[in-house]
């Protein structure tokens, strides 16, 4: 690893969390116990918050990013063509391809409940950890 | 700021063994700080973590990502090696 953060969280990682999908709370836990980070590209927030059902997904989702092991990532000037050429392989989706930019910056597991649509944005072998 | 407290015996003993004592205390509590903020997000979240499952996310964790994949990421942003 090339820093303190451990994985990224993709869109669909913080939606699998707003389900209570045990295994998000699991990873935030473990990662946070080792002293490490959960980096949330903004735009992966963005497109939860989009997502939401109600006002109390909404209050979730600021809790969540409110946790110390919680690092969110601004979508940078000098990085907004490289996450444009990284989403076109997923139809433009620009948060899976501003997840792909994070994890490879940072050298960090990709944390997701769309692996199939990850792998499209990483190189072959990069560590996807589909969260269930 | 400077506080006094009383301490168990084996903890005095492993913080006598500390380069820092101050950084070794500060480190603990804030894992505990972190650690009580995190349960209380999960637990308003629906979420039971065990401890079966946090075992195989340190599993995954630790394994690093191969160099292939390293090298190619690295050669998609633009930087040599």
């Amino acid at each position: 690893m090339s820093d303190q953060i451990a994985v990224v969280f993709d869109a669909s990682a913080l939606t699998a969390y707003l389900e209570g999908n045990v295994s998000v709370g699991e990873l935030m836990l473990e990662v946070g116990e080792e002293g490490r980070q959960v980096a949330i590209p903004a735009t992966c927030l963005a497109a939860a918050y989009a997502s939401v059902a109600d006002e109390i997904d909404a209050a979730l989702l600021a809790l969540m990013i409110a946790a110390p092991m919680i690092r969110l990532l601004p979508l940078a000037s000098e990085d907004v063509q490289q996450t444009g050429k990284l989403a076109r392989s997923v139809d433009g989706d620009i948060s899976f391809g501003h997840a792909a930019h994070a994890a490879l910056t940072h050298e960090a597991h990709y944390a997701t409940a769309q692996p199939t649509a990850a792998a499209k944005v990483l190189p072959t072998n990069w560590s996807i950890l589909e969260v269930v | 700021m400077k506080r006094s407290v009383s301490l168990p015996d084996d903890v005095a003993q492993w913080l006598d063994q500390q380069p820092n004592v101050s950084a070794a205390i500060t480190s603990a509590v804030r894992v505990q700080m972190a650690r009580v903020h995190l349960d209380e997000v999960l637990r308003r979240a629906g979420i039971e973590v065990t401890e079966a499952g946090r075992a195989r996310w340190r599993e995954r964790l630790a394994t690093p990502i191969p160099a292939d994949a390293l090298a190619e990421g690295r050669r998609m942003l633009g930087h040599a090696g």
